[in-house]
């Protein structure tokens, strides 16, 4: 099965580096990296590697380049889509579980730092805004997952076919697991490491998803 | 006549000159043309005679013209704002789409 990386890319230049060398090192040759219009040294550093480029002429964000990654995997023939980030906070050692779920047939595997026994959370994330996310997830789509936000994912082919992923900043993490209930697609969580150079989402940026998801009922 | 009464006509004035400046480059055509020049009427007439707006008012069982003026101007700035709203979303998925597409066909031509 062909394993594709995509990795949505923006103002990354501190982490990509290493990101893209780990997972050259371990053998995942099919990387995709959607630059999203970044303004710093992402782009040079993106041409150093033996990746997919893609570029957003202008910044759309996360989701945004998820779509645009995952469409391009697609059409390169991935059978196994990953979605990893480009600032060092996911392990790619943790790859390998995803696909171990996708090879026993699960549709969509989402990555759960609950899960993981080791991990370590800042206090004030974890309790306000982790923990009113799972909520908000769940509220906006159904589904049970023990980490709201986690954008490390996995995506077999037919998910990756089937979920449309309309959001285009945040809000994809609520998103695709609503798509995934929506779509009668399989799903299943694995433990993965976090690991927090920075806090990464606050709670501004919450309400943010939590805005773009209501505009997205009322609109559509 | 006091002076606020005689500012606002000489607004309208310049709107119906933009009207009908508008029909003459045929931004507009006669049935817009038609509509706008009658909403500047309609508001140079409530400017001069200003009593009207009271007997709308009691019709309805307002107390005051100018509240059922200002109440009509916040429903229409409201349905404003909304179509505002609805659009600006509209341009940005077209734009997203549009980046996206252009994004892809890049990456393919590698």
């Amino acid at each position: 099965m062909q394993t594709y990386i995509v990795i949505p890319a923006y103002n990354v230049e501190r982490w990509l580096d290493q990101v893209i060398k780990d997972l050259l090192r371990l053998g995942y040759n099919n990387i995709i990296v959607v630059n999203d219009a970044s303004t710093d040294a992402t782009a040079e550093i993106i041409a150093r590697h033996p990746v997919i480029k893609v570029e957003h002429l202008i910044n759309l964000g996360q989701g945004a380049a998820l779509a645009t990654g995952t469409r391009l995997a697609l059409e390169s023939g991935a059978d196994i889509i990953v979605h990893f980030d480009g600032d060092g906070q996911h392990c790619p050692e943790d790859i390998a579980l995803f696909e171990e779920k996708i090879a026993t047939g699960f549709d969509t595997v989402f990555g759960s730092r609950f899960q993981h026994p080791e991990q370590q959370i800042p206090w004030t994330k974890k309790y306000f805004i982790l923990k009113p996310a799972i909520f908000v997830n769940w509220f906006f789509s159904g589904i049970n997952l023990t980490d709201a936000h986690n954008g490390f994912r996995a995506l077999n082919r037919t998910a990756a076919e089937k979920i449309n992923i309309s959001q285009d900043r945040m809000a994809h993490a609520t998103e695709i697991p609503a798509e995934v209930v929506r779509q009668k697609l399989s799903y299943t969580e694995v433990p993965v490491k976090i690991i927090y150079h920075h806090y990464g989402q606050n709670f501004r940026s919450g309400l943010r998803i939590i805005w773009d998801l209501i505009k997205e009922k009322i609109l559509s | 006549m006091n002076l606020f009464q005689i500012v606002i006509l000489l607004i309208i004035l310049l709107g119906l000159q933009r009207t009908f400046i508008k029909y003459r480059r045929r931004v507009f055509n006669w049935q817009w043309t038609l509509i706008w020049t009658a909403f500047w009427l309609l508001l140079a007439t409530l400017v001069i005679y200003p009593e009207l707006t009271n007997i709308v008012a009691h019709r309805i069982g307002v107390g005051r013209g100018v509240d059922v003026a200002i109440y009509f101007g916040i429903l229409i700035l409201f349905f404003l704002v909304f179509k505002i709203f609805t659009r600006l979303n509209e341009i940005d998925k077209k734009l997203s789409k549009l980046v996206k597409n252009l994004a892809i066909e890049k990456a393919r031509k590698k």
